[in-house]
């Protein structure tokens, strides 16, 4: 009877751990200023300037300020170059396909700027990193794309 | 024996006579040159030749002499007779409330792009897209309007359906384009917006200068063809009944380009300079709208 009370527990606490794990591990929860911090401590940026409530909705069209709990963008400061870091905090993870495709209209919306006035910008906007984890959406534009790359996932 | 006296009082009279219309003449043409003088002091004084005055103390700049310069505008809001609004750059005048621009609109190229970035005007709309220049601004589909279609910058103007369109255009295209051709596609982009917005009044700005550095690395982006091209804008803004704003003045240094303390590429600014820029504009608006 012992043995049949223990052997039940342990089968239930085996159970239970293994459906535990099934589900997404906690992860990280930075601040997006700090994750843009973080890529732009990585590599090399041209000056970059933050965006505003007022300016943001300009530059990347059909965004939703009210689906977002917070974010960081940047752009270079003086219009001249394309480079950019923008972080994206959805208050939903329902939404992070749709600002992931807002995210791939702004980089088309370089090219297009871009590529008959300074064609150089081009392999830049090509290779930008576009990636999302848990809520989160980042775009950056910049020259060494690993560096940034492995700047922004080592937030989270 | 002949009276002396009277032969004397004879002669004086006659002298005296003599003298008196000599006297008379005298004065007569005294006071026809004073007349002159003076004349010859307004007109030499006076207002009406700015463009002479401007070239001649800085032989290849539209600007330089005239911000801060003696307004050329009356000091009341009564209207000029004629064109006399259109025919001089705007001058100085009090500073306008942020409000009068709630209703206006920026156009231009990745110069003006930056208003939106760095301007105190969060109140304004700026319809601008980097690369954008005279010979693409007709066609290119470069700005998004509300909807989020991409459409050219004049359509996304007309839906704004502004009181007041101010133009930069003119920095790209000036090192490949002839400034005829420039002024050409100036009047067709004026053409468009104004048929759009016919309700709208037009402030023309002059282009910006260029670094020093920048002219040297550039093949025909340079400062003579850029106040070429600016001195042309002012006629083109008088002929089209606009008015002109200088911002080229407000932001050349005194040597006429632009300083390399305030722009990284030689041709944008830092933030800084959008506030130079934006408070010029607002202390040279039409005092009559």
């Amino acid at each position: 009877m012992k043995k049949t009370v223990i052997c039940a527990l342990l089968a239930l606490t085996l159970i239970t751990t293994a459906f535990c794990s099934c589900g997404e591990k906690p992860g990280k929860t930075p601040a997006t200023a700090d994750v843009a911090a973080a890529i732009s401590d990585s590599t090399e940026f041209s000056e970059l300037m933050p965006l505003n409530d007022n300016n943001i909705t300009r530059r990347y069209y059909g965004i939703d300020l009210d689906d977002i709990e917070e974010y960081e963008a940047l752009v270079c400061s003086s219009g001249a170059l394309a480079d950019e870091i923008s972080v994206f905090k959805m208050k939903e993870k329902d939404d992070v396909e749709d600002m992931l495709e807002v995210v791939r209209e702004r980089k088309q919306d370089l090219y297009d700027m871009f590529v008959d006035y300074v064609p150089d910008e081009i392999n830049k906007i090509e290779n930008a990193v576009i990636g999302s984890n848990g809520n989160y959406v980042y775009f950056i534009i910049c020259s060494d794309r690993a560096k940034a790359k492995a700047a922004a996932e080592g937030c989270f | 024996m002949a009276d002396k006296r009277s032969v004397f009082n004879k002669k004086a009279k006659t002298y005296k006579v003599h003298l008196n219309s000599s006297l008379a003449g005298l004065s007569t043409l005294a006071l026809f040159l004073v007349a002159a003088l003076v004349l010859s002091i307004v007109w030499l004084f006076s207002g009406n030749d700015t463009n002479k005055n401007i070239i001649a103390q800085r032989p290849d700049s539209v600007s330089s002499s005239i911000s801060g310069s003696q307004s050329s505008q009356p000091s009341s809001s009564k209207l000029p007779a004629g064109d006399e609004r259109f025919s001089k750059p705007l001058a100085q005048s009090a500073m306008r409330e942020t409000a009068y621009f709630t209703d206006a609109v920026f156009v231009g190229d990745s110069i003006t792009t930056g208003i939106d970035l760095y301007s105190s005007l969060t109140n304004t709309n700026v319809v601008a897209s980097t690369g954008i220049n005279l010979e693409t601004v007709l066609t290119a589909k470069s700005v998004r309007n509300k909807a989020g279609d991409k459409v050219t910058i004049p359509e996304a103007v007309k839906e704004i359906a502004p009181k007041k369109i101010y133009i930069m255009l003119g920095t790209n295209g000036i090192d490949w384009m002839s400034v005829d051709s420039m002024i050409d596609q100036y009047q067709k982009v004026f053409d468009t917006l104004k048929k759009d917005n016919q309700e709208a009044i037009f402030y023309i700005q002059s282009i910006p200068p260029v670094t020093k550095q920048k002219e040297k690395n550039s093949n025909g982006l340079n400062l003579k063809k850029i106040n070429e091209f600016n001195l042309r804008l002012l006629k083109f803004a008088e002929k089209n009944k606009a008015y002109f704003v200088d911002v080229h003045s407000a932001l050349a240094s005194e040597d006429g380009y632009l300083s390399p303390d305030i722009s990284t590429d030689g041709v944008h600014f830092n933030s800084s300079v959008y506030t130079s820029w934006i408070e010029y504009v607002r202390r040279h608006t039409s005092r009559y709208e």
